[in-house]
């Protein structure tokens, strides 16, 4: 279960219309509820750019130097980084071949919303499981907007 | 002592520390030092040649140390060790371009069949009902 803020759910589909029709991401940040963090809460969302500039209609990459300074604030403000978001442009709000193979954050929650025409329509979000890079899937997970 | 920062998906292997202390003169000696306290965390983070993940990224406070002197750079106190996963990904490379080109101009012939592609290439299974 994934529990999100109602800015930081807005805040991250209003990024993919921004940079429609290119890829948005950015980071989750939150924290794991219970001692075996059956579900997250979002409480912000932090937005970065995205490096793939080669690709960017189809491809995305967050820098990790981005990351490095947004776990350093989260630890300030006692928020951990419990998944990341992104948008799919014209094109369903469900995980790819590519997703999944540049997925390596386990138990965290990845959420992907699709922008039709510039517009944000679904947003899914799927928790990777597993215990490593051979077993690891992706399974769509309850979000609630809190 | 340099500190290693540990990501969260990674904490259960630390003993669930956001940080742990090492000792060790260069990058590659606190790394080994720390996969020698939390033997469970070495799978996640080396190969079963014994070199570290591609996407595996180490920084040493900002700069990441394949651009200095990979492991064997020499770390000074209060350096902080930083291990941050890549985040990367995408939609199917046969995205459709459809809306922006116009119902009109649909290539067909870029997008698998609907079942291909439902089966193999992207995990909705409405995908290829779509087109």
């Amino acid at each position: 279960m994934l529990k999100i803020s109602k800015s930081a759910y807005v805040s991250l589909r209003q990024h993919g219309e921004e940079t429609y029709p290119h890829e948005c991401c950015g980071v989750l940040l939150g924290h794991f509820d219970g001692s075996k963090a059956l579900s997250k809460t979002v409480s912000r969302v932090a937005r970065c750019g995205n490096t793939r500039e080669d690709s960017p209609h189809n491809r995305y990459h967050i820098d990790p130097r981005d990351l490095i300074r947004i776990q350093r604030e989260g630890r300030e403000r006692d928020e951990d980084i419990v998944g990341f978001y992104h948008s799919h442009p014209d094109h369903p709000a469900q995980w790819s071949p590519t997703d999944l193979a540049e997925a390596h954050w386990f138990g965290c929650s990845y959420v992907i919303t699709s922008v039709e025409k510039g517009k944000a329509t679904i947003t899914n979000s799927f928790e990777l499981k597993g215990s490593d890079e051979d077993d690891k899937k992706f399974a769509e997970e309850k979000t609630e907007v809190v | 002592m340099p500190q290693i920062q540990i990501p969260s998906p990674l904490r259960q292997y630390s003993g669930k520390q956001a940080s742990v202390h090492v000792p060790g003169k260069t990058v590659g000696e606190a790394l080994a030092g720390l996969v020698a306290q939390h033997p469970d965390l070495k799978r996640h983070l080396y190969t079963e040649e014994g070199k570290l993940r591609t996407f595996v990224n180490v920084y040493v406070n900002d700069e990441d140390m394949r651009y200095l002197q990979k492991e064997a750079t020499v770390l000074k106190d209060g350096d902080t060790i930083s291990i941050v996963p890549s985040i990367a990904g995408g939609c199917c490379p046969q995205r459709a371009r459809f809306w922006r080109d116009g119902l009109e101009n649909r290539r067909l012939a870029e997008c698998p069949a609907p079942r291909a592609v439902a089966s193999s290439q992207c995990s909705s299974p409405s995908y290829g009902l779509k087109f």
